[in-house]
Formats: structure tokens, C-alpha cells, sequence
């Protein structure tokens, strides 16, 4: 794959890497303010959850109604090995790697069935298995049930004089900036490259795109694979986070609709189709959700009311979400 | 054991039956506009609560609050089909992104204003013996009236003017447009019909189910996945889909938990996609 570079320093460079610095930086003097961190923490996590989503439907035209399915199997993946075996317990990075092959695992599963027809069976298949796997894991012991599972939080880990300690909140941020900048900068390169205008192709014309000689199937099962083990590997990593998973319905639960509705809002209000949207759709997301939840006191559904009608909004007015209004309307 | 698998097809056969007018409502909706009504199941969920409230607050009895539902919903869908739907007319993921919105937003006004108590109508009809099983009187009626619903749309697709264009503007709207068939106000109309179907079957669904806020998904679910099997405009194969899933879903409570009866749907849903995708009935 070739990039196209306009020269390294441009003002649109300085500002990316101002921006990763302050994000890198700054936290670690308020790293008292436990609460903002914990926020941070939560928008980069649900922005690079929703990047996947951007990458399937923004990019390839596959809206997955059903991401819970990948982030949620993840979840477990670390629930399940923490909570059964001894070594996951004193070590439990490799199970985010094993989670996010699960979530592939799944995701290619739906994929290879799905991907031979058109229409609406993805979308339909992937909210249909979103729901059978709760369901599943709510009914058999092996996974608790509805009790849930209590993930320990790693022992700490010490370089030389400095220890990382994981009950608070600072080191993971630090992971989910990492994955966040990875991610973008993955997604990126991808949409720059071939591959990334074979999913465009397909997006606007699957059989113009087969005409030229894209093998479509093998090309959505491509986006597929990427972002759900990206997906399953968030998870994972959610779960080390959070420490508590269960599969209830309500908002919170790791396979519940709720966590399968997040990334496409937040995509769909951020930007479909850009790199930035998502970010942007995340902040203001979990930003105002957790705003609305300090100022009015919480009362459940209220903040997805506001979204479900900011995001009909926004798809009628602006198709491209806020990145792609400001991008076509202030900086051209 | 045999009465206990009896009364269950036979209940599972009701249940199929009120799916399959959902469906119903959800088919024409694709047909007249080529949109996938991922909100379907929210608005027959808002016809099982106004069953509800008009029983509760008014004490208006459940029979006569399903022409009342088919009526409201009537308008509502011709509002909807107005203002919402008349802007994504035929976009695949449009469609699908836009009402999925919808349907969050439909859903959780529902549980801030309602909360997420599980409600039923108390009311009862009596509990009939026949022969070994026993059948509740909800259940009856229920089927009497559904059916009747089925033959009264069936009759006004087939038999009047306008059921007739709505027919041609699913077919090829641009022909129909030639032959003088309004398609704008044909839109509206079988909007409205699509989500009266589903406003009347959830008010008759009441009867028979509990009723929350998030039970809309999976009618949702439910309807298009019998759609998606019967095909377009294939009544006699929505009709026979629906009841083949409300059957094997009660056969399945038998013998697991009822909380993992939604499965059956979505396990018949899958094994039909990997054996035989261009549906149950032949064409796609």
C-alpha cells in the first residue's frame, strides 16, 4: 500500500501530534481528579469500539446492529479465564488477545453466512446473534448466569523503581490512548489504501464493485475480521476495566442492546465514513450522557431519548455527521 | 404429557398467528417504499401499552381497544410515512441506520415514561375444557380476532380500488405512476395500514403477553424474519412462517428454561439462511 505524503510538517500534522501530546501529558497531573479520568478513559475506549463499527458500515456499507455480540464475547473471554483459571489471575493481558480471536471467531462466523446475500440478513444477523449469546450466557451456569463475573483486577506490575499499579484508573487510560491511536491510525491507512476503496466500492455499488473485479465476499469478511477482533480485544480490555460483567438487558450490560446501539450512534453522529467522527460522536456521547446524568439525576432512558432524536436529526440534515458537516461547510 | 404438548402448539399457533400480522404490516411497508421498519416491533409494543392504558385508566375492555389501536395507528402511520420514511424511500442502509434511531428513541421514551415493569391486562375469559386440554379464553378470542384482522386487510387488498393500487405501486411504482396511480398519497396509505397492523396486533398481543419497553426488538426481529422467509406479499407464506416459529418456540418452553425461547426463531432463521437463502417459499 503507497501513502500519500504532502511533506511531514504540515499544520494538520503539528496539530495531531499537539493533540497526542496533551492527551498524552496532561492527564497525569490531574490524575487526582479520578472521576474526569474515568470519563477520558470511557471516550477513547467507546471511540475506538465505534471506529470498528465505522470501519464495517462507514467504510464497507455493513451496518452491524449487533456489536455487543463481538465487544461482549470479548468481555467474557476475560471473565470466564480470570475467573477459572489461576494463571489468567496473576497474568491476564494474553486474554485480551484470546478475546479479540474469539470475537473473530464469532464475526467471521456471521460473516461467511451473511455476506453470501445481500439485503438485510447482516444487519438482522448480527442483532439476532447478539441476542441468542445473551441469552445463552444468561442461562448456563459455566458463565454465572446472571450473577455475573467479578474480573480481579491485574497484580501490579514494577520496572525498576516505578510501579504501575491497576486499581487506578490512570494506567488505563494509558492503554486505551495506545489502542485508540493505534486503531485510528490502523483505520487510517487502511481507508487510504486499496483495500480501503474496495470497501467504498462495495459501499456504493456491489456489483459495479464485482464487475471490476473485487471479490466482494472475501473483501467484507477482510473488514469483518478487523474489526471484530478489535472489538472482542476492547472488550477484553472492558472488562479488566469495569471488573463487573453481567448479561442483563439494562444499560451497562456487556452483550445488552445498549452496548450494540453506542457505536452506531456515536459513529453515525460523529461522522460515518471520516477517521475523526468517531472521537468527535464519543465525546459528545459519553461527555453529555454522563453530563445529563450529574445535572437532572438519572432516571433510565433519558439520554438515549436525546440521542435517538439528536441522531434522526443529524441523519436528516447532515448525512455526513458533524465531522463531515464541519469538513464540507467551514474548512472548504 | 400429550395435553401439555397440545395446549402448547396450540397457544404457540396463536402466538404465530398475531407475528404473522406484524409481519403483514411490515411486508407492505417494504412494499409500497422498499424500507426495512426496524422500529415495527416498538410501534406494536405502543399498541400493547394504549391497550393497556385505556384498560386501566378508562376501563375500556381489550376487545374494544383494538379498532381503537388499528385507528390510531392508522394516523400515526400516515404521519410517520409522511415526515420520516417519505425521505429514505428505497435506500437499503438508510433505511436500516434511520429506523434503528427510531427505534431507540421509540423505545426509550417508553421506559422513561413507563418505566420497565413487566404489566399484563388483568382481565380474564374464562378457561375451556376440551376433550384432555384446556384452552384460556384470552387465547381464543385472540385467534378469532386476528383472523378476522387478516381476512379484513386480505379483502381490502384484493377487492377495493385503492388496495389494488397499493398492490401496483409495490409491484413497479414508476408504471402505476403512469397509469395514473398517485403514488405520494398511495405511500401514505399503505403506510398507514403497515403500522395499523402492527398498532392491532399489538393491542390483541396484550391479551395474551406481558408487555416492557424493550420487547420491541424482538418483534422486530420476529417480523422480518418472517418476512424475509415468505417472501413479499406472500400472505398464505407469512401466515404458515409465523406459525411455524410461534409453535416451535412453545414446543422449545417444554423442555428449556422460558427465558430461551426467542432462540428458536433465530436458530430457524439461521439454519434457513445456510440451507435455503432465497427464503421458505421459492422466490427471493
Amino acid at each position: 500500500m503507497r501513502l500519500k505524503y504532502g511533506g511531514i510538517i504540515t499544520p494538520k500534522n503539528i496539530l495531531l501530534f499537539a493533540s497526542i501530546i496533551v492527551a498524552t501529558i496532561v492527564p497525569y497531573f490531574i490524575a487526582s481528579q479520578t472521576y474526569l479520568i474515568h470519563i477520558l478513559t470511557l471516550v477513547l475506549l467507546f471511540a475506538a469500539f465505534s471506529q470498528t463499527w465505522n470501519l464495517l458500515a462507514g467504510y464497507a456499507g455493513q451496518p452491524s446492529l449487533g456489536h455487543a455480540a463481538f465487544f461482549g464475547t470479548g468481555a467474557y473471554t476475560t471473565g470466564i479465564l480470570t475467573f477459572y483459571l489461576a494463571f489468567f489471575k496473576e497474568n491476564p493481558w494474553p486474554a485480551l488477545f484470546i478475546g479479540g480471536i474469539i470475537g473473530a471467531t464469532i464475526g467471521l462466523a456471521i460473516g461467511a453466512i451473511c455476506f453470501r446475500l445481500r439485503g438485510p440478513y447482516f444487519a438482522l444477523a448480527t442483532l439476532a446473534t447478539t441476542e441468542v449469546i445473551r441469552l445463552l450466557v444468561l442461562n448456563s451456569e459455566f458463565t454465572r448466569g446472571g450473577l455475573g463475573i467479578v474480573v480481579p483486577s491485574p497484580p501490579p506490575v514494577s520496572f525498576f523503581s516505578f510501579t504501575i499499579d491497576f486499581h487506578e484508573k490512570l494506567p488505563y487510560y494509558y492503554i486505551s490512548l495506545a489502542i485508540a491511536i493505534v486503531l485510528f491510525s490502523l483505520i487510517y491507512i487502511i481507508s487510504k489504501s486499496r483495500y480501503g476503496l474496495m470497501f467504498q466500492a462495495i459501499r456504493e455499488d456491489e456489483d459495479a464493485a464485482m464487475a471490476l473485479g473485487v471479490n466482494a465476499y472475501r473483501i467484507k469478511l477482510l473488514a469483518m475480521f478487523i474489526c471484530s477482533f478489535a472489538s472482542g480485544f476492547i472488550g477484553a480490555l472492558y472488562a479488566l476495566y469495569i471488573t463487573y460483567i453481567d448479561p442483563s438487558m439494562e444499560p451497562g450490560g456487556v452483550l445488552s442492546l445498549f452496548t450494540s446501539i453506542d457505536p452506531v450512534l456515536i459513529t453515525i453522529i460523529g461522522g460515518a465514513g471520516t477517521i475523526i467522527g468517531p472521537l468527535i460522536g464519543s465525546f459528545i456521547r459519553i461527555g453529555v450522557g454522563e453530563y445529563l446524568r450529574i445535572t437532572l439525576g438519572f432516571r433510565a432512558g433519558m439520554d438515549l431519548i436525546l440521542f435517538g432524536a439528536i441522531f434522526m436529526i443529524i441523519f436528516f440534515f447532515a448525512r455526513k455527521g458533524i465531522w463531515g458537516f464541519v469538513k464540507e461547510k467551514i474548512i472548504k | 404429557m400429550l395435553d401439555l404438548w397440545v395446549s402448547n402448539i396450540f397457544n404457540g399457533f396463536i402466538l404465530g398467528i398475531i407475528y404473522a400480522t406484524m409481519a403483514m404490516g411490515m411486508s407492505l411497508i417494504f412494499g409500497v417504499m422498499g424500507i426495512k421498519n426496524l422500529a415495527h416491533g416498538d410501534f406494536t409494543v405502543i399498541g400493547m401499552y394504549t391497550s393497556f392504558w385505556l384498560f386501566l385508566l378508562f376501563n375500556i375492555p381489550p376487545l374494544v381497544s383494538i379498532p381503537i389501536s388499528f385507528a390510531l395507528f392508522f394516523v400515526i402511520g400516515m404521519i410517520i410515512t409522511r415526515f420520516i420514511f417519505k425521505y429514505i424511500i428505497g435506500e437499503m442502509l438508510g433505511s436500516i441506520i434511520l429506523t434503528f434511531g427510531l427505534s431507540i428513541f421509540i423505545e426509550n421514551v417508553m421506559l422513561f415514561v413507563w418505566g420497565a415493569d413487566y404489566r399484563m391486562i388483568p382481565v380474564s375469559f374464562g378457561v375451556y375444557k376440551i376433550g384432555l386440554i384446556s384452552i384460556d379464553g384470552k387465547y381464543l378470542i385472540a385467534l378469532g380476532l386476528t383472523l378476522t384482522l387478516i381476512v379484513l386487510v386480505q379483502l381490502f387488498l384484493t377487492r377495493t380500488k385503492i388496495g389494488t393500487a397499493i398492490r401496483a405501486v409495490s409491484q413497479d411504482p414508476d408504471a402505476a405512476e403512469s397509469l395514473g396511480i398517485s403514488s405520494e398519497r398511495i405511500r401514505l396509505i399503505g403506510g398507514g395500514i403497515g403500522l395499523a397492523l402492527a398498532g392491532a396486533g399489538g393491542a390483541i398481543l396484550s391479551l395474551i403477553y406481558y408487555i416492557y419497553p424493550y420487547l420491541g426488538v424482538l418483534l422486530t426481529l420476529y417480523s422480518l424474519i418472517i418476512c424475509v422467509f415468505a417472501g413479499l406479499g406472500n400472505v398464505a407464506g407469512t401466515i404458515f412462517t409465523g406459525i411455524i416459529i410461534g409453535i416451535a418456540q412453545s414446543i422449545f418452553t417444554i423442555y428449556v428454561t422460558f427465558s430461551l425461547a426467542p432462540i428458536v426463531g433465530f436458530i430457524i432463521f439461521i439454519l434457513v439462511l445456510l440451507f435455503r437463502p432465497q427464503g421458505l417459499f421459492g422466490m427471493r
